[in-house]
């Protein structure tokens, strides 16, 4: 029995102290999660709550056919669509258009230093849609496989790939205009 | 494999390739591991933790009162009905029936517009 099974565990026979563990291992990835879709900094709380509350009503069904943090990240994503199809907040599909809106976004003249670049790749991955955020959050800052990242947010690992390098591809265009205005 | 697959896979191989696009894509893959500034509060843990295990109440005594007052009202109403034989009358509305098409007209034009407002609000979509 590994730590996370152990500590499941402990969870589903009722140990606060466990549900207590579980919760700040599993916090950051939950709140990368929801944060990455839900905009509002109000709701996130609220909804990473209610991850955390559903976690723990399932956590004696859940069976270990998947690691750990790849189910909570499965609860935690269903959470925020739900929030944001309750909000009738619109998750637009990712179209070609939308690979030129995002080039075309303003870009500021003046040349960068590298630690002002990085805050700036940060706020273009900012403008990227729920999906590409999701998958390259997962990814880079979660660790997570493709296989991972397919079975939390529902998406086939072909498109995970394809988001993962389209992502990156679109964030290095916009990178090389501003690299392009130091030279 | 194309040129930018390569050096993607080159990167997170850990060598970075020389030129612009390797550049660029040195200072993506940088930013993308900066952690976000999404962070819960300090006591998050203990909360939820508290509030998952906490015992569920057995009855509930909200409801319980929100009735027993409805209730208690209702009794005291019909008391006092009964004890001033109070008969209802439209008094100095009494005009209003004589209108009775135009104020249902009135309350259906109200409602119409209530509803088209809440549905217009609701396609206002907020994209992001």
């Amino acid at each position: 029995m590994n730590d996370d099974q152990a500590l499941a565990s402990y969870v589903a026979q009722g140990n606060q102290h466990a549900f207590e563990l579980l919760i700040r291992k599993y916090q950051r990835l939950v709140a990368h999660m929801v944060g990455r879709i839900v905009n509002n900094s109000e709701d996130l709380e609220e909804i990473c709550q209610d991850v955390f509350l559903k976690v723990y009503e399932k956590i004696s069904e859940f069976n270990f056919q998947s690691k750990l943090s790849t189910w909570i990240a499965t609860i935690a994503y269903r959470h925020a669509i739900n929030h944001v199809r309750k909000k009738r907040i619109e998750v637009a599909d990712i179209d070609e258009k939308f690979a030129e809106r995002f080039m075309a976004d303003d870009s500021p003249a003046e040349a960068l230093e590298e630690n002002e670049m990085n805050s700036i790749v940060l706020s273009m991955i900012e403008k990227l849609p729920p999906q590409y955020k999701i998958v390259l959050t997962l990814y880079h800052l979660e660790d997570m496989n493709y296989a991972e990242i397919g079975e939390a947010t529902g998406m086939p690992e072909g498109t995970v790939k394809n988001y993962l390098f389209r992502a990156r591809q679109l964030l290095k265009e916009k990178v090389k205009t501003y690299l392009g205005k130091e030279v | 494999m194309n040129e930018d697959e390569l050096i993607q896979q080159q990167i997170e191989n850990g060598n970075v390739p020389d030129g612009i696009d390797a550049d660029a894509y040195r200072l993506v893959f940088r930013a993308l591991k900066t952690n976000l500034k999404t962070e819960l509060p300090d006591d998050f843990a203990k909360r939820v933790s508290s509030l998952a295990l906490a015992p569920k109440k057995s009855f509930d005594w909200d409801k319980f009162y929100l009735f027993s007052g409805f209730l208690a009202l209702i009794v005291a109403l019909g008391y006092a009905v009964a004890a001033t034989e109070f008969a209802f009358s439209m008094g100095s509305f009494q005009f209003l029936s004589n209108y009775s098409y135009f104020v249902i007209f009135a309350i259906v034009v109200v409602a119409l517009l209530q509803w088209i407002d809440k549905k217009i609000l609701k396609t206002t979509n907020t994209q992001f």
